[in-house]
């Protein structure tokens, strides 16, 4: 539980049961253009370039489509942007400006900034300074322990991961591939893939085996079954999912909220894989090759959600496209031509740009 | 022919009217897979259990494909065709050495036909000329033309990223000179790449690109990698990085 002082608690007009619990935190970014090293603009300026390049958003790094939308503005890790659409907002502490109707500039540079946000459904307040953004869930105190609070949809709110922090332990095994097959062994390289995921310590790993079998299972010879036979093959895809809705629903939201934090963390570690490649160290193939699977794991965890976690879809097309301008790196690489995960991803999934880097 | 995003509606139909569009489904891909499966080298009785196994990933991950033209329905074959190759040839490489005959490089397939091509950069044509718009100096402009064209040729597999790393080579061919100019290229294509998706970003604002013209524009702005497929030569490695200096670019 956090503790607010009473004037922090009386702006954000809390009452005295009101309990605020931490469900995520999302840390400033590493790099030095994130730390704000490029320089302390006053907000007013701030406000000024927001307002007048239209695409200047593009410049606001996302942290994920949490409750207001946070983001942060990638030149200075204190700036934020929040949009409030259908929400309503009190502040205490830091600088504010409202940017439109809808959105709200925070500067948390020179002192810890609190957001409360209000809505149906909503009920939580941002924690904000240069080094990180932390979301705390306002609980009733007059709800029991654990008694069910504002509920979100899976995907768009943290809201059910009461006790849950990211690095909390939480029980989820992967379930027996066959599972998933319909008694069907899968090809080597995928079970093995599988076994090593499914053994790991995290459960974003252990999660995302289950929809890496789903993604790149097929039986093996098909050529000789009819399409009534085809039609009628058990869904590895429908299976994953299944297991993955019969998950707790904190459990689920957890997944979805570990993932968005990582594809930050993929943002972040880019930026390493691009200096080594483009200085063409020893290392530059394993790391690269690291950072793609990282990419693809949560591509899996997207599988088990699909429509059902629409912020982690956006978390990743954000990923995407700020690695998309540094496409011309993967030139300086060699095919990766035997790579079964990437070759099968290939086909299994054009559209999926790291396929490519197996030279298809 | 019903469009392929109709044919995975279909799929989700009940009885008949799913097992017809299933029908039609493969019917279609085998008739328009063959040419590009033959270009590779596949033999044409391999070619029936590539479209069954692409039938089956349709029917299991409608989503995928429902939005899509035929066109990438194919790409998808070819990528399961190369693929399909690629392990025969290292199973085969097991028993015989890699300089027998057949197991050279692939080719590089032939991605899309002429009107898949045009459709494909349209929008980010679009975009790029509007970037370009914003560019009132030929200093700014030509450096954003000419990589553009480039990234283009990359995608499409026309150009090798060391030829163009050699034509972009100023003075000097040791390693260092070679490093710089792939890194002065890549900057060069980042300006590019980025005042494209500025641009995607700007006409969707200005209402010149729809909704779903701003998300396919994007997801072919993601789509640009490429990797180096040349054929390898003595002096580089079996796959990553081609550490060391690029003895094959040098005079």
């Amino acid at each position: 539980m956090t503790t607010l002082s009473n004037d922090i608690r009386a702006a954000l007009g809390l009452d005295d049961e009101a309990r605020l619990d931490r469900s995520v935190r999302f840390p400033a970014p590493r790099s030095p253009e994130g730390r704000g090293l490029a320089g302390i603009s006053p907000l007013s300026t701030v406000v000024d370039e927001l307002l007048k390049a239209p695409h200047a958003a593009e410049a606001i790094s996302a942290i994920g489509r949490v409750p207001g939308g946070l983001r942060r503005w990638a030149r200075e890790p204190g700036i934020f942007l929040l949009e409030l659409t259908g929400l309503t907002a009190q502040s205490s502490g830091g600088a504010s400006f409202a940017l439109s109707e809808d959105e709200l500039v925070v500067d948390a540079r020179g002192e810890a900034s609190f957001v409360r946000l209000s809505g149906p459904q909503v009920e939580v307040v941002w924690h904000l300074t240069t080094d990180a953004a932390e979301l705390l869930e306002v609980r009733s105190g007059a709800s029991a322990p654990g008694a069910p609070t504002a509920s979100l949809p899976t995907g768009t709110s943290v809201s059910s991961l009461s006790g849950i922090a990211p690095d909390a332990p939480i029980e989820l095994a992967s379930p027996p591939p066959q599972r998933l097959t319909g008694g069907a062994l899968a090809e080597a390289w995928l079970e093995e893939s599988y076994a090593a995921l499914a053994a790991s310590p995290s459960i974003l790993d252990r999660a995302a085996a289950v929809g890496l079998m789903a993604r790149c299972y097929s039986p093996r010879d098909l050529s000789t079954l009819t399409v009534d036979e085809v039609l009628s093959l058990p869904s590895p895809l429908r299976a994953a999912r299944a297991w993955r809705a019969s998950l707790p629903r904190d459990v689920q939201d957890a997944l979805v909220m570990l993932a968005i934090a990582r594809s930050g963390e993929l943002v972040e570690a880019f930026e390493e894989v691009r200096a080594s490649i483009c200085a063409e160290t020893p290392e530059a193939a394993r790391l690269a090759r690291g950072w793609v699977e990282e990419r693809d794991r949560l591509e899996s965890i997207l599988a088990l959600f699909g429509e059902d976690a629409p912020a982690l879809r956006e978390a990743l097309d954000r990923l995407d496209d700020q690695v998309a301008v540094h496409h011309t790196i993967w030139s300086m690489l060699d095919a990766w031509e035997d790579d079964p995960l990437l070759c099968e991803v290939a086909w299994r999934e054009p559209d999926a740009w790291w396929g490519r880097l197996c030279g298809s | 022919m019903r469009e392929l995003s109709e044919l995975v509606r279909g799929l989700g139909e009940q009885g008949r009217a799913r097992e017809a569009a299933a029908r039609e489904l493969l019917e279609t891909l085998q008739q328009k897979g063959q040419r590009p499966l033959r270009n590779l080298g596949l033999p044409s009785d391999g070619i029936s259990d590539l479209v069954q196994q692409l039938l089956f990933l349709i029917v299991t991950r409608p989503e995928k494909f429902e939005d899509k033209q035929w066109g990438y329905a194919i790409r998808s074959l070819q990528n399961l065709g190369l693929t399909r190759l690629r392990s025969e040839r290292t199973q085969a490489g097991r028993h015989q050495a890699l300089t027998d005959a057949g197991s050279g490089e692939l080719a590089a397939p032939v991605r899309f036909d002429a009107v898949e091509v045009a459709e494909r950069w349209k929008l980010l044509d679009l975009a790029h000329q509007h970037a370009l718009g914003e560019r009132k100096r030929e200093i700014d402009r030509g450096p954003l033309v000419r990589s553009w064209e480039q990234i283009k040729e990359l995608a499409d597999g026309k150009i090798e990223f060391r030829a163009l790393v050699a034509s972009e080579q100023v003075s000097g061919s040791d390693a260092g000179a070679v490093l710089k100019a792939q890194n002065r290229l890549h900057k060069a294509h980042e300006r590019c790449r980025t005042a494209l998706r500025d641009a995607i970003d700007a006409l969707f604002k200005r209402g010149i690109f729809k909704e779903e013209d701003r998300d396919l524009a994007l997801r072919q702005h993601r789509g640009l990698p490429r990797v180096n497929t040349a054929p390898k030569s003595a002096h580089s490695q079996p796959t990553g990085v081609r550490a060391g200096p690029r003895r094959d670019l040098q005079g």
